[in-house]
């Protein structure tokens, strides 16, 4: 479970540890991903932290681990810029967290044999790669990417009965959502949503599930979990 | 190199291409941002964005919203 410290990441690891899993979380802030660990129910928890955009990092992640019947990718960073003043500054963070850290990451494990047969992969990507807000492209086209990806990671793992899907959420009340609020504001957008807003544990019902046999037949899909929003017409 | 000591008329330029603005505007240090028809969430994102480009400073949008005049917005690189 990478990005197991916090929103998504951390509501994940809670509900899979309740269901039963054995968790190794990941995360960059040492202190809360430790807390987050002993916090989860039963026994044999791991936590590894470190930033999964250092190749060192992600291979001793890797060295770390038996063979994983199911992994999520949730670690993100989110950072707004029209096209117009977009630097390479901005393209490669943004890249770094979000495409270039979770497709390395699946290769490390796929290289290493880490995944045991039948494993469940799945990623976290965002509903902005299909509704396009404002200042969002390279965050949008970032997530758009691993989507595309992901599908191919799906078809040729196939054979070793590994699934690979996606989850796209919305607005989510996470830190991350917390961190854009000095330059938009997440409590409007997320009003834009029918339902109102999501909270981290929704979305970790759809990626348990997503783990779990009861999803046996479902590989190279993305599910979006958006509150209705992509599809706004009022 | 980053333009800490930019003039007020420097700094105009600087916010006006930040905004991009579309019909044009006389712009001063005393404008008051209400007055101005393009001042959205968007033009304040650019402004965001310029200061971390141009002034290596990172100011929020809680700072812009304390601001009545573009001197206002000068003054918050310090």
């Amino acid at each position: 479970m990478t990005g197991a410290s916090s929103g998504i990441g951390e509501a994940t690891a809670r509900l899979c540890a309740d269901m039963g899993a054995r968790i190794v979380a990941c995360g960059r802030n040492t202190a809360r991903l430790e807390q987050v660990v002993a916090g989860l129910t039963g026994e044999g928890h791991q936590a590894v932290s470190g930033d999964l955009t250092d190749p060192a990092a992600r291979q001793s992640l890797v060295d770390s681990v038996v063979a994983l019947d199911g992994c999520v990718f949730s670690a993100g960073a989110a950072a707004l810029a029209p096209i117009r003043l977009v630097s390479q500054r901005h393209l490669d963070t943004i890249f770094a967290v979000n495409y270039d850290a979770p497709v390395l990451l699946t290769q490390a494990l796929l290289a290493r044999r880490k995944l045991a047969q039948g494993a469940s992969l799945v990623y976290v990507t965002a509903v902005a790669e299909h509704v396009a807000p404002n200042a969002t492209g390279i965050y949008s086209g970032a997530k758009a990417a691993l989507t595309a990806t992901v599908r191919t990671i799906a078809v040729e793992q196939a054979k070793n009965g590994v699934r690979a899907n996606c989850v796209s959420p919305g607005y989510v009340a996470t830190p991350m959502l917390d961190g854009l609020q000095g330059v938009m504001s997440p409590n409007e957008k997320a009003g834009l949503a029918p339902l109102g807003i999501i909270e981290p544990g929704d979305v970790a019902a759809s990626i348990a599930w997503l783990l779990a046999p009861a999803s046996r037949w479902v590989s190279r899909t993305s599910l979006v979990i958006d509150s209705g929003l992509s599809l706004h017409v009022r | 190199m980053k333009a800490a000591m930019d003039t007020l008329e420097q700094f105009v330029e600087k916010f006006k291409n930040a905004v991009d603005f579309q019909d044009e505007v006389q712009l001063t240090g005393d404008t008051n941002l209400k007055t101005l028809a393009e001042w959205d969430s968007l033009a304040a994102l650019g402004v965001i964005i310029m200061f971390d480009m141009e002034y290596d400073k990172a100011i929020a949008g809680k700072d812009l919203a304390g601001c009545q005049l573009v001197s206002d917005v000068y003054k918050l690189i310090g």
